[in-house]
């Protein structure tokens, strides 16, 4: 279901009661949400858990969203936050011997339909899970949704000075990996 | 300006026209130059081409219908939800009486370690509590402070409290009494203890 209806028709026919307005919006952002997730978290469950949980949160607080940012900056503060937060869970999980959750049955679990492309994936994943969730933020948000500083620093509220810095770390550091993986 | 930095913000178009004219200068003359930017190009075609990976679209598809489901289970309210958050809440404070403990009371005393505290209580109790610890209203703009703990162990588990659990942590053990009752010299000397002490090896996390 496509709509060519604005974000701002969309959210005031939501709290007006369309139920089907709702469902264009998420259709709209489910894959932004999914891939900034999945790119953060470095896998297919966290991934999924993050976008049902932030469509959620669009569902039941979308009445209270007041214009003052785009629909799709909001949904990033959310998305963000809670990457953060599952990443920050999932190392205190670990780190008390809870490790229950696992990447087990990731393999059978996953929305790749080329194998290569997977692998590929994963390649990368490994390069970015060794910066900073912080600074893999930034440079997903830089390279991938292709945002400015202002932009991001609107979802991750860091000073653009901070960000630039971010950035510039992320990129030297994934470099320096990909090189030395090379060899 | 160093390389890495001239040619992160060359790709970024982050430098000003003059600084542009005399890299774009110096890469014409320097096969350094051209090999390390070559580098940084060929991370970002790595990430482009991810953009173009084939996924299942049936997941997409399905998702709207599966928040539906969820919202309509959502419909009958657990009224033991608010009780298992506060029930985590005191899980909380012995967790931060523990790490008191072994922080400030004596250094000499057995140390609990988390995994120890962990043992205490059951997976589902731990669970709850991480999840109190970690979640907190997303809507809102967050705290910079509150994310900066990636690297120390110990610093997770205080870290990842939202501002007021740490204000309740310290109010509820009377971090503060308990510090204005000690002499201004005991006072200094756990001061620098503290500020010389590796915690994460410490407890070992």
């Amino acid at each position: 279901m496509t709509s060519d209806k604005s974000d701002y028709d969309l959210i005031k026919e939501f709290i007006d009661g369309s139920a089907s307005a709702f469902n264009v919006l998420a259709r709209r952002y489910q894959e932004k949400i999914y891939w900034h997730a999945r790119r953060m978290t470095g896998n297919h469950l966290d991934a999924d858990e993050i976008v049902q949980h932030v469509l959620l949160v669009m569902f039941n607080k979308l009445n209270t969203f007041k214009f003052q940012s785009s629909l799709y900056t909001w949904i990033f503060r959310i998305t963000s936050t809670r990457s953060l937060n599952l990443i920050k869970k999932r190392h205190i999980q670990r780190l008390i011997s809870l490790d229950q959750w696992s990447e087990t049955g990731e393999a059978n679990n996953d929305i790749f339909t080329k194998l290569e492309e997977k692998e590929k994936f994963e390649q990368m994943q490994i390069l970015l899970k060794e910066i900073p969730a912080k600074q893999r933020e930034v440079f997903l948000l830089r390279n991938f949704e292709g945002l400015n500083y202002e932009e991001i620093a609107k979802i991750t509220g860091r000073s653009v000075g901070t960000l630039k810095a971010n950035y510039h770390h992320a990129f030297k550091k994934i470099k320096k990996l990909m090189q030395h993986y090379e060899k | 300006m160093k390389n890495d930095e001239r040619i992160i913000k060359y790709l970024d178009g982050e430098l000003e026209e003059e600084e542009k004219a005399l890299f774009e200068k110096d890469l014409s003359r320097s096969e350094t130059l051209r090999n390390e930017l070559a580098a940084y190009k060929k991370v970002l075609t790595a990430f482009d081409e991810q953009k173009l990976f084939e996924t299942e679209s049936m997941y997409f598809t399905n998702l709207v219908p599966a928040i539906r489901e969820k919202l309509g289970q959502r419909e009958t309210i657990n009224p033991f939800r608010k009780l298992g958050y506060a029930a985590a809440f005191i899980l909380l404070f012995v967790a931060g009486y523990f790490i008191f403990q072994s922080l400030f009371i004596s250094s000499s005393e057995q140390i609990i370690t988390i995994e120890e505290l962990a043992d205490n209580m059951t997976d589902t109790e731990l669970d709850e509590m991480i999840d109190y610890l970690v979640e907190g209203d997303e809507t809102e703009l967050f705290d910079e402070d509150l994310y900066n703990f990636e690297e120390d162990d110990l610093e997770n588990i205080i870290y990842v409290s939202t501002y007021e659990t740490k204000l309740a942590i310290i109010s509820d053990f009377g971090i503060n009494n308990f510090l204005s009752d000690i002499p201004e010299t005991e006072k200094e000397e756990i001061y620098n203890e503290l500020i010389n002490k590796n915690f994460s090896s410490e407890v070992n996390l």
